[in-house]
């Protein structure tokens, strides 16, 4: 038995039937409405999820590797106490970043998102430090005099002006 | 065409040309960095560009990435993109043996002649195609929508279920917003849904951050290169090698071409088709894969043909041919510009601009391409803990940067952790994308056959057009679903006969 697969197929399983129930709702179980899409979809992605599921528990296997984003197959790697953290700081930092941004502003959030993520991935303190003061003067440049994005103001947009 | 010169001859057009075209060349070198990738990363700036500035850039960098990943082949022996994959160890020998121009060289020039062969055909067959398209109804669309969809599903290297599961999911989310009736669908009562979601910020965590993560998992172990330096002229003698290498170099464009039509098919599978037919059709096919010119030069001319290729059914039908070109007519749809016939006459300055910078990008690589080679060395030195921190907070600001909030920043992060997790468990990306790009298209479409056949079916297939490309679907997906079983099912009893 394939675990992930297992739990895979049927949380795809039932994700396809909540959402077809859900879109069955809003046709007022009619065929033609807003929920004929949905309901389509939700009924492959059932169907989808039930086959993994039950292959999951087939003994004969197909081979299966990871893939990289444009599908080809790539060596997997264990989740280990010492790439956790590189792996987790990607997301840790974007929400830091969501959550914090409009107050501190962008020039200090990019700094920090750079910096730490530098740190964690094994760049030494001075050239994280450095390398997320250039990369956001930088990015500041790009964006705002560049492009005419405007971008969260802070404290260190306010010593500029 | 004097308007479409007019649009290109703007100063902003060419700056914005070149530094397109170094972005793709810098980001196609970096291992593990794709033209997808590189592609992505330009939506939310091309997203503040006026649409001809807007495509410039992607075609310009996609062209360019395309190319450039055949470098890091030949120094590393790691494709920077899976088009490169093909002839990645003919490119790596060959560098070895201190040939670098019969590597580089052969490839940056047999790409350039690849991508100008086709796009020639891109502007005879785009127009042509253009007016038969014109009588095409909301039947016809429906099932070329669907095509598109299920060849990317059947292409696909994964499962056939995984890849309809990352379908599912891609047309799922492009169900979240106002339904075509006016209904909220799947909004969970937040605001910032009810316009959709932000099909800037799923590009850039699907492409990415995903991309980031699984880098993530290696990222401690910065792995010394030695990378030979370059001297000489990398394109030395290589201009005679196109001439003796002149069918081949025919060949794969041509192959790259069709290959590249087909909704769903892209440039990856253009040059390892090209390569295997340059191979069947040698005199010396054993030399192949030891550093062997033939197989690099007809697969190199085919992968960049492919991607003229694949803006046929992009621009005629709005259907894409890969997930790049899903990814343009995202730009295109979000610029205001609906992808199909009508563009040839609403937009045909911008069509036309479209056209004449292929034709740039694909002459500008030869110069560009071998000053990249030069400046190789210097890029692919530059240690991973540098360069992903700075890609990481370019995808923060830029999903930020496209509707100024930050709810986006949550939908990169969220679909970049989950395409990675799918991606983990050998779920595609790709037809994630393609589904959320096409899923509003494939429901109008939809919509208006069933409301005009009033819930009858066999008015899908009762046009010619829209019957013949019913029955491709369905073969399509027969071959994607019924097909592995019955081979399945031929394997195991041939293996109980033979052991009885």
């Amino acid at each position: 038995m394939r675990r992930n697969d297992t739990i895979g197929g049927a949380g795809f399983l039932a994700l396809g039937v909540g959402v077809g129930i859900y879109a069955l709702n809003m046709n007022n179980y009619a065929f033609i409405g807003p929920g004929l899409f949905p309901f389509a979809v939700g009924v492959l992605i059932s169907i989808s999820g039930l086959a993994i599921l039950i292959g999951s528990f087939s003994s004969q296997t197909r081979p299966e590797h990871a893939q990289d984003v444009e599908g080809q197959a790539v060596e997997t790697h264990r989740i280990t106490f010492s790439n956790a953290l590189a792996i987790a700081i990607v997301p840790v930092a974007a929400i830091v970043y969501a959550l914090f941004v409009r107050t501190t502003g962008s020039l200090f959030m990019n700094f920090l998102v750079v910096a730490l993520t530098a740190l964690v991935w094994g760049q030494r303190l001075l050239n994280a430090v450095l390398l997320g003061a250039v990369t956001s003067i930088g990015i500041y440049l790009f964006f705002r005099i560049g492009l005419g994005v405007p971008l969260p103001n802070g404290f260190l947009e306010a010593l500029i002006r | 065409m004097a308007e479409a010169l007019n649009l290109l001859l703007d100063p902003q057009i060419v700056v914005v040309f070149f530094l397109a075209s170094c972005f793709g060349l810098f980001v196609g070198i970096v291992p593990g960095l794709s033209a997808t990738l590189a592609t992505a990363l330009l939506v939310p700036v091309t997203f503040f560009m006026p649409p001809v500035a807007a495509i410039t850039a992607i075609i310009a960098c996609s062209a360019m990435a395309v190319f450039s990943g055949d470098i890091t082949g030949a120094f590393l022996r790691i494709p920077g993109t899976s088009a490169s994959a093909a002839y990645n160890d003919d490119s790596y020998f060959l560098t070895q043996q201190g040939r670098l121009p019969d590597a580089l060289g052969a490839s940056l020039l047999s790409s350039a002649i690849g991508g100008i062969l086709g796009t020639i055909v891109l502007v005879t067959l785009s127009t042509q195609l253009a007016k038969v398209a014109l009588s095409f109804s909301s039947y016809e669309y429906f099932w070329l929508v669907l095509i598109g969809l299920s060849a990317g599903v059947l292409i696909s290297p994964s499962s056939p279920y995984k890849a309809m599961i990352s379908l599912s999911l891609g047309l799922l989310l492009s169900c979240i917003g106002v339904a075509l009736t006016g209904q909220q669908r799947f909004t969970m009562g937040l605001l910032d849904l009810q316009a959709g979601v932000s099909l800037v910020a799923v590009l850039i965590g699907a492409f990415a951050v995903a991309e980031l993560l699984r880098k993530a998992e290696t990222a401690k172990s910065d792995v010394v290169k030695h990378i030979p330096k370059v001297s000489g002229n990398v394109l030395a003698g290589q201009f005679k090698r196109m001439w003796e290498h002149r069918v081949g170099v025919l060949r794969g464009s041509a192959l790259g071409v069709i290959v590249g039509v087909i909704p769903g098919a892209g440039c990856d599978l253009a040059a390892w088709l090209s390569y295997a037919l340059s191979k069947r059709m040698s005199k010396t096919p054993e030399k192949f894969g030891t550093g062997h010119q033939e197989g690099l030069i007809e697969a190199g001319a085919s992968n960049n043909s492919a991607l003229s290729g694949a803006f046929v059914p992009t621009l005629v039908f709005g259907v894409p041919g890969d997930s790049l070109t899903a990814i343009i007519i995202g730009i295109l749809l979000i610029k205001g510009i609906t992808p199909g016939p009508a563009v040839f006459v609403e937009s045909a300055p911008l069509v036309y601009s479209l056209f004449t910078v292929f034709f740039l990008a694909n002459i500008v690589m030869v110069p560009l391409g071998a000053l990249a080679i030069y400046a190789s060395r210097g890029i692919l030195q530059v240690k991973d803990s540098i360069l992903y921190p700075i890609i990481l907070v370019f995808c923060i600001v830029g999903a930020y940067a496209s509707n100024n909030t930050v709810f986006d920043i949550w939908i990169v992060v969220l679909t970049g952790v989950a395409v990675w997790i799918l991606n983990r468990n050998d779920y595609p990306a790709a037809p994630l994308v393609l589904g959320l790009v096409l899923g509003g298209m494939l429901e109008a479409h939809l919509y208006t056959s069933v409301l005009k056949s009033h819930g009858r079916v066999m008015a899908f297939f009762e046009r010619p057009i829209a019957g013949t490309l019913g029955v491709i679907t369905i073969i399509i997906w027969t071959l994607i679903f019924v097909m592995p079983h019955i081979i399945r099912y031929r394997e195991r009893r041939r293996m109980r006969a033979q052991e009885a």
